[in-house]
């Protein structure tokens, strides 16, 4: 459903990502980890259409970034501590607009924003400018921007960062219930206690390569650990200087 | 690319630009405020300061022995306030009249000394210290000398009479002078200047908000998450931007007309300020906006915040302050050179077109020279948003927007259509302004057609990587396809009829000037040997305008999948380079005409061969005692184009344009 095919991403004389490869089936979420600076944002904009790799390429439910980004970013919703939401809207009005991009039927881009105004309790503020909103608020709507064309693969790269511990899991709760409905899931954090409740897989990312991937038992056993913290700790330290 | 998503987006960021209020304050309530303070305020703040110049009494120094009569005839002729009489002049006059002046305790200082005349009598030497520097000192410094002629010449008059002459010989000259010098003068110099700030400034904030801002407020990242192509993301705040700079310069026009119609009856002095003018100042307006905001748009989104927005932007909006000032600078008149400096021109024209000074073809230069420059900025506005790392960083963006593209393969697009358009344009204006003097005019026509519109058109496709012979239509047309160029023969004649008679009775502005225009070229050809005549005016331009217009432009634009936007763009281009207003409306809908054919037979023969016999007829008219009968008759002129609408019938179905995908394969870009 999501692949990564040796990707690539060259800054220059930089490499920020160096053949990285993984997959995402449907209904799997899978966790990205890495310390600051360790090439997820690269990696996940990368697969998202929005940046082209210099090597390998990206696949979304059989589209190619490589060869049609465009097709890529139908099939796909990203949510990203940078993606924000137009200040002077409201969250009705940027789904709205967004419908309006992905080309949906007028009629049924009218259900789905209210279906997901009512899903993720944005009734008493959607309505207000985002401008208006706190930042709990402002991630519900932007969740729904990216759940709104019902893409069957999402990438999250860290959604819950801002957010308190009600909103936290309350977005993380949105994810298991799009996993069970059989949407492939890509999902970057620095929070290991958010992989050990959402994530079946993770890739361990560090300085642009993947040290390790596969079921998070497996990767403790690997690393002699038996936490992911742990075995987080365990691939880093060695390899950061 | 798709139009609705195009109009989405552009609905989206005209609907963020209008909830944001200094936006509006700038749009709406600054001129709103601007011209009415402009014309009652400085009128009576200057008013009113200078009637008190003259209404206050003369603060005067009058050093040595003054006769009474000068006294008397001084207080007749002025009010005079003698601040300080001395009976003897001090010994360094000019000193103490500098103190006295700078401390304006008096606006001038008199010095008398009696000079003897032969034969008895007493002539008056009068020393004048007065600082005209002063602001206020040109008003005082006028009644004074006035006063001093009027008491001269009255005791000259006083001293004939005496001695038994006519005063009135002591007057041999009677001068009386008409001054045209009109006070509305000063707005036709100074309203340029206004309104094109007003114009750049109206579009300032909406560039770098939705360029810059949405970077910095991280919404530009959300959009490029969705499936947007990068021209319909950029043609949608072009579009808002555009309609800001026009709105700004709409509400400038609109609340100057109001103004000068509340306060000065529809005109200040010699300026006329009628809705026609009005109308014309908005339409030199229409392509510097485009340009503007094509420029602030690529300039904006290099900025990763609106503060460094601003920063990047105000140079640019020093640049256009600098350029406007054009109109301001005397001596500076709109020449064919300066028609085609972008600012400057429109700057320039905006005072002729203020002054009614103008004519139809200077202002067709200068709307398409800046038309051109403002496509130019639009395509480098559209590489710079294809560009990744300057939408979602900033960093490092002149490489990676001018770098080269790398890959083989088919480059050519209705981008690059265009700009060839907007590059041919300003070389052959440039051209027709450098070699006008030093060629013939079959040497200028010839240069244009073949060095610039052909050369530059092969050129242009070749480095593209597009295949000639499907960019150029190289191809004999179908049976079918040759019986509709028959047919169009007599079709575009009769066009021809049919135009002319609509201009004679419609009459627009522009047409006698266009109508003398074309004879004088057409007597010009006539001179020339009908070989060559024909060869230049309409051999070349058949071959070199058809393979500019209906083969780069038509199989450019063909390139975004719409049969309409090919036909009616070509056709707008072509007309665009005709630069007269009348001729750019009569080349505008022969080009119609012509690309349909050449789309429908695919094949440049078309368009050549109707070309050919539009422009050849012209020569050979010209040479005719009487015109031709269609061009004298509606029935004869309609009756001829009948054949020429069945021939588009015949045609209808076969004028397609490839798929946009399949027309245009998207390289992928250069990896770092």
């Amino acid at each position: 459903m999501l692949e990564a095919r040796g990707l690539t991403k060259h800054y220059g004389d930089f490499t920020a990502v160096r053949e990285v490869s993984f997959t995402v089936a449907a209904g799997e979420v899978v966790g990205l980890l890495g310390p600051n600076g360790a090439g997820k944002t690269t990696l996940l904009r990368m697969l998202a259409g929005v940046l082209t790799p210099s090597g390998g390429e990206g696949l979304v439910d059989g589209a190619s970034t490589a060869a049609d980004a465009f097709r890529v970013k139908q099939r796909l919703g990203f949510l990203s501590g940078d993606t924000a939401l137009s200040q002077r809207l409201s969250p009705r009005e940027v789904l709205t607009f967004f419908g309006q991009l992905h080309e949906l039927e007028p009629a049924h881009l009218e259900r789905r924003t209210e279906e997901l105004i009512s899903r993720f309790e944005m009734g008493p503020f959607a309505d207000k400018p985002c401008g208006t909103l706190s930042a709990g608020q402002k991630q519900r709507a932007n969740v729904a921007r990216a759940f709104l064309h019902d893409p069957p693969a999402l990438i999250l790269d860290e959604p819950t960062t801002a957010l308190d511990v009600l909103s936290g899991r309350f977005l993380l709760d949105a994810l298991r219930a799009a996993r069970d409905a059989g949407k492939a899931i890509l999902f970057s954090t620095h929070v290991m206690g958010e992989v050990d409740y959402l994530c079946d897989r993770v890739v361990l990312l560090h300085q642009g390569q993947a040290l390790d991937q596969g079921p998070i038992p497996e990767v403790c056993a690997r690393a002699g650990v038996r936490t992911l913290t742990e075995a987080f700790l365990h691939y880093l330290p060695s390899r950061s200087t | 690319m798709r139009w609705s998503i195009t109009s989405t987006l552009f609905r989206k960021d005209l609907r963020e630009a209008l909830r944001d209020r200094r936006t509006l304050a700038l749009l709406v309530g600054v001129p709103l405020l601007l011209y009415p303070l402009l014309l009652v305020g400085s009128a009576m703040v200057t008013g009113a300061a200078t009637q008190q110049l003259w209404e206050r009494p003369l603060k005067l120094a009058l050093w040595g022995p003054a006769p009474a009569w000068l006294l008397e005839e001084m207080d007749e002729a002025e009010l005079v306030e003698w601040v300080e009489r001395r009976d003897t002049i001090p010994e360094a006059p000019g000193r103490e009249a500098l103190a006295l002046l700078e401390e304006r305790q008096v606006q001038a200082v008199l010095a008398l000394k009696g000079v003897p005349v032969e034969g008895g009598g007493e002539n008056l030497d009068v020393e004048l210290y007065v600082d005209t520097g002063r602001p206020e000192a040109g008003v005082a410094h006028g009644r004074l000398r006035r006063a001093l002629d009027q008491v001269g010449q009255h005791t000259v008059r006083a001293r004939f009479t005496q001695l038994g002459l006519s005063p009135e010989l002591a007057e041999p000259l009677q001068v009386k002078q008409t001054d045209f010098r009109s006070p509305g003068t000063w707005l036709a110099w100074g309203l340029p200047y206004l309104l094109l700030c007003a114009l750049v400034m109206s579009g300032f904030y909406p560039a770098i908000d939705v360029t810059a801002g949405e970077k910095e407020r991280g919404t530009l990242q959300t959009l490029l998450c969705a499936p947007v192509r990068p021209l319909e993301v950029v043609l949608g705040k072009y579009g808002v931007v555009s309609l800001f700079t026009l709105g700004g310069a709409l509400m400038n026009l609109g609340a100057l007309g109001l103004a000068i119609a509340a306060i000065a009856g529809g005109a200040v002095g010699q300026v006329q300020v009628s809705m026609g003018v009005l109308v014309a100042v908005f339409a030199a307006l229409v392509p510097l906006a485009l340009l503007v905001s094509a420029m602030m748009l690529a300039v904006g989104v290099m900025a990763r915040s609106f503060k460094e927005g601003q920063n990047y932007l105000t140079p640019l909006l020093l640049l256009v302050m600098v350029a406007a000032y054009a109109a301001i600078v005397p001596g500076l008149e709109l020449t064919p050179t300066l028609a085609l400096v972008p600012i400057v021109n429109v700057s320039l024209l905006l005072r002729e077109l203020l002054m009614a000074k103008v004519s139809a073809g200077i202002f067709g230069v200068v709307f398409t020279s800046t038309l051109a420059w403002a496509v130019a900025g639009l395509l480098l506005a559209a590489r710079i948003f294809e560009s990744e790392q300057v939408l979602l960083s900033g960093e490092k963006p002149w490489r990676d927007v001018f770098g080269r593209k790398v890959g083989r393969g088919d480059h050519f697009s209705p981008g690059s259509a265009l700009l060839y358009f907007a590059v041919v344009l300003v070389a052959s204006l440039l051209a027709g302004v450098l070699l006008w003097k030093r060629l013939p005019l079959w040497g200028v026509l010839a240069v244009s057609q073949v060095g610039i519109f052909l050369a530059v058109a092969v050129l242009w496709v070749k480095r593209s990587g597009a295949d000639m012979r499907e960019v150029f239509s190289l191809r004999l047309p179908t049976g079918r396809g040759a019986l509709a160029v028959v047919l169009l023969v007599p079709g575009v004649l009769g066009l021809q009829g049919v135009l002319g008679r609509v201009l004679e009775a419609v009459s627009p502005p522009g047409t006698e000037e266009f109508a003398r225009l074309m004879e004088l070229l057409m007597k010009e050809s006539a001179r020339w040997p009908l070989a060559l005549a024909l060869a230049v005016v309409a051999v070349a331009p058949a071959v070199c305008e058809e393979a500019a217009f209906r083969g780069v432009m038509l199989s450019g634009l063909s390139r975004t999948g719409s049969r309409t936007v090919a036909v009616v763009g070509s056709a707008l281009t072509f007309g665009l380079l005709h630069i007269h207003p009348v001729h750019v409306l009569i080349a505008a809908v022969v080009g119609l005409v012509l690309g349909y054919a050449t789309l429908g037979t695919r094949s440049l023969l078309a368009g050549v061969v109707l070309h050919f016999v539009n422009n050849a007829s012209g020569v050979l008219w010209a040479r005719m005692e009487t015109p031709p009968v269609w061009t004298q008759s509606w029935q004869v002129a309609l009756a001829l184009c009948v054949p020429g609408v069945v021939a588009l019938w015949l045609l209808r179905g076969e004028a397609t344009v490839p798929a946009p995908e399949q027309a245009a394969p998207v390289p992928l870009p250069e990896a770092d």
